[in-house]
């Protein structure tokens, strides 16, 4: 049994819910602490557990020895991630392989090598940011880029998987020449970033022949480049592609000439109106205008500090200006490619139905449904 | 004969609209039962099967008395979902038979306790029409349905359920 990882998960739980997780599993409060020292629990224990804290009951189970080896690459900022993390994650990137395995899979990611390598600086991401732009969408270095969820999926290959975690925000592999991305279910404009922000990852990493995995907390505070290049890169990957330079400058523009407003220092609606427009979150926008040198340095935290305390939130204060509602952001459920290996292989009897309901996150009812005949 | 039903078979009965059928069957010396993983991968179906779990009808496993480094073996010697190694196991240790409708889950299972315990709910639904509960012509018209709606079920004519008529 993975005693260490339950262990993390009893000690790390929040204590002032100790009340509602004897109600809900039934376990007293005495049982649960024999359980966080010393006595092992049963199957029935396990997976009562299991479903108050949203893991799967094979995070807490010895892993399969076949994919312990991907669990040992996650790191988050430069550490190792905890137990129930990395085994959930090493999890669906193994058995996504095995899944895969054979398969015509349609990309391994060439778009890898138009990119920069070596890349570090603010400058680099900008650079990477057009190059991307100019790849995927033409050239077009204004518009905003909702469609980025369905262009990793299917452009550009990224097996995309949405999981119900607050463990994290994202996380992104490059394993068997195949690129994984993981976000959390959140706010769509936060998964939208989080997205970019580990295709950031995905490229800052350039080679396509070496492996590599991280786990990422939170992607939208950025942190200094002499504290962790890697993660700098990703962040300023993420603000460069969501909100190229030349998109800004035109949209403020435009801003103003609705507004007739002269030359002030801009404000809070505007960057509300940008962040709505651009499919961010407001303090994701604000720190883009920041580096664009069109607010003071520590303007985008003391602006939305300012909104928290004002209105309750940033989202708030655009809702009671009655700007524009946000467009809806569409992530696709679970990889085409893998559905589709998936019930071809359910059908020849190579992976069971349970099996590859758990490689795709998908209930049986609906792997059942997936596979029914359509009708055109 | 006593079953173990996994969450294939009860949600393409369900579909069919087999389940009650077949849950009769415990009128002809059938007992059927269910794990408690099972029933959560049953999602919706769940609150379906509560009265029969309640009537009786339905017998649920719990898992307490499955040892969790013995359940990680199975797991991972045949690498199935959890709840088909649920049924592995617990029919293992109760003598039960297992039914499934994956192709997989059943190789495996009678792999882990003989050919002999391992049916689908084409079996079942042919228990019916043996029973009289269903005509052939009803038996096949529900594994048309179970297809329909996206049954991982093999090619059966309408011959399959006849026998239980004669």
């Amino acid at each position: 049994m993975n005693m260490e990882a339950l262990r993390q998960l009893l000690q790390k739980r929040n204590r002032a819910k100790d009340a509602l997780l004897s109600e809900r599993t039934g376990l007293s409060p005495e049982r649960l602490a024999q359980l966080e020292t010393s006595s092992e629990p049963n199957l029935n224990e396990l997976r009562l557990l299991a479903d108050f804290f949203r893991v799967d009951l094979r995070d807490l189970l010895p892993p399969d020895p076949r994919h312990q080896s991907v669990g040992l690459l996650f790191r988050s900022g430069g550490k190792d991630v905890d137990e129930v993390t990395s085994a959930a994650l090493s999890r669906r990137v193994g058995y996504s392989i095995e899944l895969l395995e054979g398969e015509a899979f349609p990309s391994t990611a060439s778009w890898i090598d138009e990119f920069r390598g070596g890349v570090k600086t603010y400058d680099d991401a900008e650079q990477n940011a057009e190059v991307f732009r100019n790849i995927f969408m033409g050239g077009d270095q204004v518009s905003p880029l909702y469609r980025l969820p369905q262009l990793a999926a299917k452009e550009m290959g990224i097996l995309l998987f949405l999981v119900r975690t607050s463990r994290f925000e994202g996380a992104s592999a490059y394993i068997e020449n195949l690129p994984f991305v993981f976000l959390a279910e959140s706010f769509g404009p936060r998964m939208l970033f989080t997205l970019a922000h580990e295709i950031g990852h995905l490229i800052g990493h350039h080679d396509r022949h070496q492996s590599f995995a991280i786990v990422d907390a939170q992607t939208e505070k950025r942190t200094q480049p002499s504290k962790n290049a890697v993660e700098f890169y990703a962040h300023a990957f993420a603000s460069c592609l969501l909100m190229p330079k030349s998109g800004i400058g035109v949209t403020l523009r435009k801003i103003r000439e609705m507004q007739k407003a002269s030359d002030a220092a801009l404000g809070d609606l505007e960057i509300l109106l940008l962040s709505r427009i651009y499919g961010v979150s407001f303090y994701a926008a604000a720190r883009r205008c920041e580096d664009l040198s069109l607010l003071p340095r520590g303007g985008a935290a003391s602006l939305n500090e300012t909104l928290k305390k004002e209105y309750g939130s940033a989202e708030k204060r655009a809702d009671a200006a009655n700007l524009p509602p946000r467009a809806d952001i569409l992530f696709p459920k679970i990889p085409a490619s893998l559905l589709k290996a998936a019930t071809e292989k359910v059908r020849a009897g190579e992976i069971s139905i349970g099996k590859a309901s758990s490689i795709l996150g998908l209930s049986i009812a609906d792997l059942l449904s997936a596979n029914a005949p359509r009708v055109n | 004969m006593n079953i173990i039903i996994d969450a294939s078979s009860s949600i393409n009965l369900h579909r069919s609209g087999m389940l009650e059928v077949v849950l009769g069957l415990t009128s002809f010396a059938f007992v059927f039962h269910m794990g408690y993983i099972v029933m959560g991968e049953c999602g919706d179906l769940r609150e379906v099967l509560e009265p029969w779990v309640r009537s009786g009808m339905l017998i649920t496993l719990p898992d307490n008395a499955l040892d969790p480094e013995e359940f990680a073996d199975v797991l991972n010697l045949y690498g199935l979902g959890l709840g088909e190694t649920e049924c592995m196991a617990l029919a293992k240790q109760q003598d039960l038979c297992v039914c499934t409708d994956d192709k997989a889950a059943r190789r495996a299972a009678a792999k882990h306790l003989g050919d002999e315990r391992v049916l689908g709910s084409l079996r079942l639904i042919r228990e019916c029409v043996r029973h009289r509960l269903l005509s052939a012509q009803q038996a096949h018209a529900a594994y048309e349905t179970m297809k329909d709606q996206g049954a991982f079920l093999p090619p059966v004519s309408a011959n399959y359920f006849d026998c239980g008529e004669k």
